[in-house]
C-alpha cells in the first residue's frame, strides 16, 4: 500500500494505493496518527486506487477515525473503487463515515 | 473437483498467496465479478485468521487452503491445526471481540452463501460455499 499526503489549507488529502488488509494496515494507522499529533484532524482519505479492502482495512479505517474525532476533527472518504463500496454497503459503513463521490466534494465538506 | 490443496506456513505474506489462488479458481469455476470478489474476501479474511489467532505464542503453524469447484458452486475450506476460534465463528457479531477478528467472520457469514465449522480430529475447518448464479 502506498500513502502520499498534501496539505490544502485545513484539510490533509490522502491518497492511498492498493490493498488494504492485514499487511498495510498499520501504515495507514501510523499516517494518520503522526497528522493528527502535529494538529492536522481534518483527513479526506482518497480510495480511488484501493482495489481490495477487508476486516483488517476496515480496522484501520475506523481506528483512525476515531483518533481524528477524538481530537475535533473528522476523517472523510471518497471514490471508493467497486470492491470497496461493496463491502462498505454491505457492512453498512455509510453510517459510519461520510463518505463522497469525489475528492472535491470531500475537501468541500470540511 | 479438487482446484487447489495449498498447504502453507501460517506467515502474513501467505494471505496474499492465498487470495490469488482463489482468484484463480473462482475464474475457472466461471464465477461472475462480484461473487470473485466475495470468495476472494472470505479467504483473505479466513486466512488472515489463521496467521493472527489460530497460534497464540512464539511457534507458528500451518494452515491449508482447499479449494473445490462444484457444478453448481464453489467449496472453499480453509484448516489450521491451532487452537481453534469457532466460539467466535458461531456468535451473532462483532460486540466483544477484536475488529479483526469479529468483523472478518461476520464478513464471511456475509459475502458467502452457506458457512460452517467442523473440527476433523487436530483440524479446525472453516468450509465456506458460493453457488454460482442460475444459468439464464
Amino acid at each position: 500500500m502506498k500513502i502520499t499526503s498534501e496539505n490544502l489549507d485545513d484539510v490533509t488529502l490522502l491518497v492511498l494505493s492498493g490493498r488494504l488488509d492485514a499487511l498495510s494496515e498499520g501504515g495507514l494507522k501510523d499516517e494518520v496518527n503522526g497528522l493528527v499529533e502535529g494538529g492536522r484532524i481534518n483527513i479526506a482519505v482518497n480510495m480511488e486506487d484501493v482495489n481490495f479492502i477487508d476486516s483488517s482495512g476496515l480496522g484501520a479505517l475506523i481506528s483512525s477515525l476515531r483518533t481524528a474525532r477524538d481530537s475535533g476533527g473528522d476523517l472523510r472518504v471518497c471514490s471508493l473503487t467497486e470492491q470497496v463500496s461493496m463491502v462498505f454497503q454491505v457492512m453498512r459503513l455509510n453510517k459510519v463515515f461520510k463518505i463522497f463521490d469525489t475528492k472535491e466534494d470531500a475537501l468541500r465538506s470540511f | 473437483m479438487e482446484f487447489i490443496s495449498f498447504k502453507f506456513f501460517a506467515a502474513p505474506r501467505m494471505i496474499r498467496v492465498a487470495q490469488t489462488l482463489a482468484v484463480l479458481a473462482c475464474g475457472q469455476a466461471g464465477l461472475d465479478s462480484e461473487g470473485t470478489m466475495a470468495v476472494e474476501l472470505a479467504v483473505s479474511e479466513a486466512v488472515t485468521n489463521i496467521v493472527k489467532h489460530a497460534y497464540p505464542g512464539a511457534d507458528r503453524g500451518f494452515g491449508l487452503l482447499r479449494i473445490k469447484l462444484l457444478k453448481d458452486q464453489v467449496v472453499v475450506e480453509v484448516a489450521d491445526w491451532g487452537g481453534g476460534y469457532e466460539d467466535v465463528l458461531l456468535s451473532p457479531g462483532p460486540s466483544g471481540q477484536t475488529a479483526s477478528s469479529g468483523y472478518g467472520l461476520l464478513m464471511i457469514r456475509k459475502f458467502m452463501d452457506e458457512v460452517s465449522f467442523r473440527k476433523d480430529r487436530e483440524m479446525n475447518i472453516l468450509t465456506m460455499r458460493k453457488f454460482l448464479p442460475a444459468p439464464r
